[in-house]
């Protein structure tokens, strides 16, 4: 292989990866624009946006985590909830197809507090699960 | 005769504790809640749940046990129409054993679905079985059941709706869930890092092997080592200060013959030595 090549090849290497990298950082959005651009919206009332889709709530669910990973996600048989650095998600029924909050974190915990209050941070019912159990490992 | 063994039975079963008194995985107040959030599904959907988790620590047994009946209470397959269990097994080993933790989890259920694949389609890190915090990974696996039941079309769908009212006093969010670009970009730019260093890397190589296969430098240097030196330097030009120029010596005026030239070596010490033999010769 000739030395044009080999650099070429190295160049190529180089390139793909600057092209990731500027992917990575002009590529997408953060939740709230991704939820904009895949989602029917309902309602707005400030930060807070309900969303409609056809979608089933798990399918849903499945979609925006996969999109925009969250921080942490809890389940309750009522709904999917997503913590995100300055948001909360949540993801319920609605017919056939399903509904999805978003609120800024300090709305959302007011919103879903009976969900997920004790969990991401104090007051609410979910208080006691916050780790323990026989703690025998390794 | 055979009545008296199960009136005993039923007897035992009536005052035995309703709550979990002795459960490896949650707290006796958690597994109450936990119970009561699958029963409160089981009212709506008309399936029971329940969880059975078996913990070996180090050969020794224990269980975790609940169900839509109440902590400690396993799942009646004989009163329910249908049952969805979540199942898990924890192996702790001995610090000496090199063996590692180990937990197996899936769903038993009476009906086809939902599925182990559906539970794990969620995203519950499920390696966290083992690790300090079991108890939140079960608790979201056997609240997930309800939705997986009602994704399966084995039940309608519980709706939640957010609370309008004003949170209490003491309700602040105390977690840190960190920067969201960094966790969603996080091994994309990894990618990035490791392709571009491999090509900077590559490049470095090539053009090192490159250089090592035709020295540059030492070619040049060895055609200026070939070069004849002149046998007559020509005098300073015009304007040059006699007094500051080197003093050399005068050129031999004898025609070196042939054969010496030829053996003559380019070393410039060799090449003075004719002209140091000439002045011998002009002294004597």
């Amino acid at each position: 292989m000739s030395l044009r090549n080999k650099l070429l090849i190295a160049g190529a290497l180089g390139g793909v990866g600057l092209i990731v990298l500027l992917f990575a950082i002009f590529g997408g959005g953060g939740i709230r624009s991704y939820l904009d651009d895949n989602f029917r919206r309902q309602s707005a009332n400030g930060d807070s946006i309900v969303y409609t889709s056809a979608l089933k709530p798990k399918a849903a669910y499945e979609q925006i985590r996969s999109a925009r990973p969250p921080a942490d996600t809890q389940f309750d048989p009522s709904g999917y909830f997503m913590r995100y650095s300055d948001d909360i998600v949540a993801v319920t029924a609605n017919g056939t197809g399903s509904r999805i909050y978003i609120d800024d974190e300090r709305r959302g915990y007011s919103h879903w507090l009976f969900f997920v209050g004790g969990v991401w941070g104090t007051g609410g019912s979910g208080e006691n699960f916050r780790g323990g159990g026989p703690g025998g490992g390794k | 005769m055979r009545v008296a063994p199960f009136a005993l039975a039923a007897a035992l079963l009536l005052v035995a504790p309703g709550s979990a008194t002795a459960d490896v995985i949650f707290d006796p107040a958690d597994a109450d809640e936990l119970a009561a959030v699958l029963a409160e599904a089981t009212e709506t959907q008309n399936i029971c749940y329940g969880w059975h988790v078996t913990v070996n620590d180090v050969g020794a047994v224990s269980e975790s046990t609940g169900s839509n009946y109440g902590a400690g209470e396993a799942v009646m397959t004989d009163t329910c129409q249908t049952t969805v269990e979540f199942v898990a097994d924890i192996t702790y080993t001995s610090e000496s054993s090199e063996s590692e933790d180990s937990a197996t989890h899936y769903i038993m259920s009476s009906a086809d679905r939902p599925t182990t694949a559906d539970l794990d389609a969620l995203g519950i890190d499920f390696g966290e079985l083992t690790g300090d915090n079991p108890d939140v990974v079960i608790a979201k696996a056997v609240t997930a059941l309800p939705l997986l039941v009602a994704d399966a079309g084995m039940a309608q769908n519980i709706e939640a709706s957010p609370e309008t009212g004003a949170a209490p006093a003491d309700a602040q969010l105390t977690d840190d869930p960190g920067s969201d670009w960094w966790r969603g970009n996080g091994t994309t730019l990894l990618w990035a890092g490791i392709l571009m260093a491999a090509g900077a890397l590559f490049a470095w190589w090539v053009l090192r092997t490159n250089r090592r296969r035709h020295p540059v430098g030492k070619r040049s240097r060895d055609k200026q080592v070939e070069q004849p030196l002149p046998l007559y330097e020509p005098e300073e030009p015009a304007g040059t200060d006699p007094d500051l120029a080197p003093v050399r010596e005068d050129p031999p005026t004898e025609e070196v013959p042939a054969q010496e030239q030829a053996s003559t070596t380019p070393d410039e010490s060799t090449v003075d030595e004719p002209a140091a033999s000439t002045d011998q010769k002009d002294k004597e």
